[in-house]
Order: structure tokens, then C-alpha cells, then sequence
């Protein structure tokens, strides 16, 4: 039970400038990318080429490791894993938090830390590609 | 005789109950009868020690805001006939202490309300020779639907973020912040900004939507927290190369018009 | 004063299932789970590409296999209602227009064409 009927003003509350900005515009810019480019992807990565429906060949390893290895290309895969990483990691973290999941510290550090983690891993295996 | 219709009101006593329970009526069916005209008479001709609040019966005091079937609705906007036959479950409005039967304590709502300032600040007073502030039809678009906010709560009922933080400021208020950073009248933005920029303030919201959609007066609260998202992140940006507004207090406020006047 | 003793009705983690409205906004944001299933993948994707052709079309002809496929179709079906619901939402969230003519429907509808636009990119910069 709280205490909210102990009416006091919030006059001299202090409020703290919230991080959230960067989590948000990181989500928002991700969100974008799901919204725009992933049905396409996935229709092709996931769905045409293993049914078979499209040729092989505009999937193999020649043509993939000349893609990624581009600086443009690169930057496109780059953009395609990350950001949808980090529109994941805001949304299931707030989703912990809706499901009223404890304590927050673990969950904040395994969504982002995780979309932290795919984004130097993501980096480097485009660097060596 | 006429139809009845069944009314599941909670109840709940302070001085006799731990926690609330539910307690049915039958009321005489009439097609014109609203939630509200359901309770009068329940409390006329049933039980007159059910309490709850209304004034205007007409939707613009905000008073008599319910959770009808778990759905925040104003008892006098709501009608019996849209339920009927079925019976209908009245219960106070979501999120909110009970003070007592139907009667929700939102007073947390208020004290937030007033933390945003809901009225026109300006730097230094102008005086009454001078004349009204003037504005466009388009200035006034930019703000007007968030003006017609009444105060209801039903918003706050409607939002789960409310519900699991008490904290976070919240709809009503959020959007009433909005309603005056666009008023192109109001200089009072740098006062707002804290409150807006904190966890608490525009932070604590993941547009669920629903607050929007229970609105009684077309209020779209969402749309205006998360327009302030947009405008939080900017300052964000602004403060990290030291080019955000310098929040201001009311005391900053007082100094500079008596500066000017002395 | 009086005698005072509010009580506060406890929130449970099934609070979301009591109306459609809140049911819809969890399955718009569960659809980040299955986003993040995509980039893993993605991911290990782009690790086999680093390691040679071998692994490269060992990790194509695990996406053929039956539950690859089923994962993939409900993960389209997530990312395509995580479109839709974005781009309903997003006009609500710009704050400033050059008009007031300028209506959300005309701004949602604005998105379905730079999603038909970038839709025909990708396939352009696949197949080419």
C-alpha cells in the first residue's frame, strides 16, 4: 500500500536528466530498419532462396563475400544486423519491465550488453571479411 | 413491470472493510438512463451509503470517471442501453487509491498536474494596456486539442506504465506540458524542461496508445508525449555540446521581471 | 480530519491480458524477440562467411531445414505487423509540420511508399 493520499507537492522534487535518448533514437532509427528493409530481407534470405524459389547462385559465397567486403555493402550489413539488435534489446527490456520482471539492472545489462556485444562482433567480422 | 437491468458495483468501507468486494443491484431498465443515473438510483432507492463523485452530468467537469466492464469511461457519458441485457461492473477508476465505494483518490495526478505548470508563463508581465496576446488560427491549431483536456483521469486509469510507476508523471499531465511548450503565447518552456527530460517525465511512457483511445474529449495524450520524446532527445543532443536551454526556476523568473522593472 | 485509509489495488504481470488493446500492444512489442532471432542468425551468417565457402554453404542449407523455415515465416509475420503498426504510430510522433494540411493518414500513407520504394531497393540490390 502506498502513500500517495499524504499529499505533497513535487516543488522541490529533483529531476534527473534521463539517459533514454540515446536507447530511444538507437530503437527508433532500428524500428525504421525493421519497418523498411527486413520484410524484403527476410522474404529473400529466409523464404525464397531456401524454397528454392529464386536461383541459388544470387546467394553464394562469391557474390555474398564481395558484397560484404565492399565498404557500401559492408555498411549496409553492418546497418541491417545492428540497429534491428538495438530496436530488440530497448523493446524486450521495457517488455521486462512490463511483465514487472526483477531487478532491472540484470535486464538492462543483458539487452543492451547483448546488442552491444553483436555490434563490435558485427564490426570486426566485416572488417575481415 | 419494466426491464432491470443488474448493476456490480465494488464497494468498499474504510472503517469496516480491509479490501474491497463487489455488491449487485437491480435497477429499472430505461433506455435513456446513463452509468450515472444507474448509481443515483441505486443510492435513492437501493442503499444511500453508496458514495462516489460527480457534478455536471453534461462531460465537462471530469468528476465521474469509472472503470465500466474494466473500460475507463464518465458515468454520465456512458450509457445503460450499450450493455443491456447483460449487467454492468462499475468499479473506480483504475491505478488510483480507493477512497471510499466509487470515489478514487487522484490526487497524485494533481500534484503532478501542478508540477508541469499548466498556465501561460511569460519572462516579464505586460500590462493590461497593452492589450490581449494576440495569435493565429494556425498557432492555435498546433495546441488546441490538448486544451480540452478536462482533468477526468481516465487516462491515467488506462495507462500501464501509470500502474506499474507511480512516479512517471503521466498522461494527462504530459500532455498538458505539450499544450503549453506549443502555445505560442508561453514563454515558460525552460521551466517545463526538467520535468519533461527526467525517467519520470516523457522516459516512462512506451506508447501503448491506450490512454488516447479512453479519452472522452479527443484529447491524443500519446501523440503529444511522444512529439516531447522527439524535442527530449534534441535538448539530449544539445546538452552533450553544451548548447541546451538552461532550465529556469521560478525564482529565475521572478528575478528577471523585477529586473526589469526596477 | 477524518478517518482515511485509501486502498490501492495491487498490479499483476497479467494486467495486459484483460482487453484487446493492451494484448495488441504485446504483440507488437513481442515482436522484438523475433527481430532479435533474425539478427543472431544474421549473425552467424556473417561468421560463416568470414570462414570460407565450407561453412558458408553449411549455414545456407541449415536455413532450408524444416524449423529454419517455420521460425522464418513467423518472423516475416512479426516484422510485417511491427511495420504496419509503426508506420501508424510514427506520424503521431513528428513534432512539427510544414502545414497543418498535412494530416497523419497522409503521413502514414507517406510511409507504405517509401516502404514499397525501399521493398523494390533491396530486391534491385539483391538480384542485380
Amino acid at each position: 500500500m502506498k502513500s500517495s493520499h499524504q499529499v505533497k507537492t513535487l516543488q522541490d522534487k529533483q529531476w534527473n536528466r534521463s539517459n533514454e535518448p540515446i536507447w530511444w533514437s538507437l530503437f527508433g532509427a532500428g524500428g525504421v530498419v525493421v519497418a523498411l528493409i527486413l520484410p524484403a530481407v527476410i522474404l529473400i534470405t529466409g523464404i525464397l532462396i531456401p524454397l528454392g524459389l529464386v536461383d541459388p547462385h544470387f546467394m553464394s559465397y562469391v557474390r555474398m563475400q564481395g558484397f560484404a567486403s565492399h565498404w557500401l555493402g559492408g555498411l549496409i550489413v553492418f546497418a541491417v544486423i545492428v540497429l534491428p539488435t538495438w530496436h530488440a534489446a530497448h523493446r524486450i527490456y521495457h517488455l521486462s519491465h512490463d511483465l514487472m520482471l526483477k531487478p532491472h539492472q540484470l535486464y538492462f545489462i543483458l539487452c543492451y550488453g547483448l546488442a552491444f556485444v553483436i555490434t563490435i562482433a558485427a564490426g570486426t567480422l566485416l572488417l575481415v571479411v | 413491470m419494466g426491464d432491470k437491468i443488474t448493476l456490480e458495483i465494488m464497494r468498499y468501507d474504510p472503517e469496516k472493510d480491509d479490501k474491497p468486494r463487489m455488491q449487485t443491484f437491480q435497477v429499472p431498465y430505461v433506455y435513456e438512463m446513463s452509468v450515472l443515473d444507474g448509481l443515483q438510483y441505486t443510492k435513492d432507492h437501493l442503499d444511500q451509503t453508496l458514495t462516489y463523485r460527480y457534478s455536471c452530468k453534461m462531460a465537462i467537469c471530469g468528476s465521474c470517471g469509472f472503470m465500466v466492464n474494466g473500460v475507463p469511461k464518465l458515468g454520465c457519458k456512458t450509457f445503460l442501453r450499450d450493455y443491456f441485457p447483460q449487467p454492468v461492473r462499475i468499479e473506480p477508476l483504475a491505478n488510483f487509491p480507493i477512497e471510499k465505494d466509487l470515489v478514487s483518490d487522484i490526487s497524485d495526478f494533481i500534484k503532478k498536474l501542478e508540477a508541469i505548470k499548466p498556465y501561460l508563463i511569460r519572462e516579464n508581465k505586460g500590462s493590461l494596456k497593452d492589450g490581449a496576446y494576440s495569435q493565429t488560427p494556425e498557432q492555435l491549431a498546433r495546441y488546441r486539442q490538448y486544451s480540452m483536456c478536462i482533468n477526468c483521469g481516465l487516462c491515467y486509469a488506462a495507462c500501464p506504465q501509470y500502474g506499474l510507476k507511480n512516479e512517471f508523471v503521466g498522461p494527462a499531465a504530459l500532455a498538458l506540458m505539450h499544450r503549453y511548450n506549443t502555445d505560442s503565447r508561453d514563454q515558460g518552456r525552460a521551466e517545463r524542461i526538467p520535468v519533461m527530460n527526467a525517467e519520470e517525465g516523457v522516459w516512462s511512457c512506451t506508447f501503448v496508445g491506450y490512454c488516447s483511445e479512453v479519452c472522452p474529449k479527443k484529447v491524443d495524450p500519446a501523440a503529444a508525449i511522444n512529439q516531447s520524446k522527439v524535442l527530449s532527445s534534441i535538448d539530449y543532443g544539445l546538452h552533450l555540446v553544451g548548447k541546451a536551454e538552461q532550465p529556469k526556476t521560478i525564482d529565475d523568473r521572478h528575478r528577471i521581471s523585477e529586473r526589469k522593472e526596477g | 480530519m477524518g478517518y482515511r485509509k485509501p486502498y490501492q489495488r495491487p498490479m499483476t504481470a497479467s494486467w495486459w491480458q484483460q482487453n484487446r488493446y493492451y494484448q495488441k500492444y504485446m504483440l507488437r512489442e513481442s515482436s522484438s524477440i523475433f527481430v532479435a532471432i533474425y539478427s543472431v542468425n544474421l549473425m552467424l551468417g556473417l561468421f560463416a562467411l568470414t570462414k570460407g565457402p565450407t561453412e558458408w554453404h553449411l549455414w545456407l542449407s541449415t536455413q532450408t531445414n524444416f524449423f529454419m523455415m517455420l521460425l522464418h515465416t513467423i518472423i516475416f509475420g512479426f516484422v510485417i505487423y511491427h511495420a504496419v503498426t509503426w508506420f501508424s504510430l510514427a506520424p503521431k510522433t513528428i513534432p512539427v509540420r510544414p502545414s497543418p494540411k498535412i494530416t497523419d493518414k497522409m503521413l502514414e500513407l507517406g510511409h507504405y511508399v517509401a516502404w514499397a520504394v525501399a521493398t523494390c531497393a533491396v530486391f534491385v540490390l539483391f538480384f542485380w
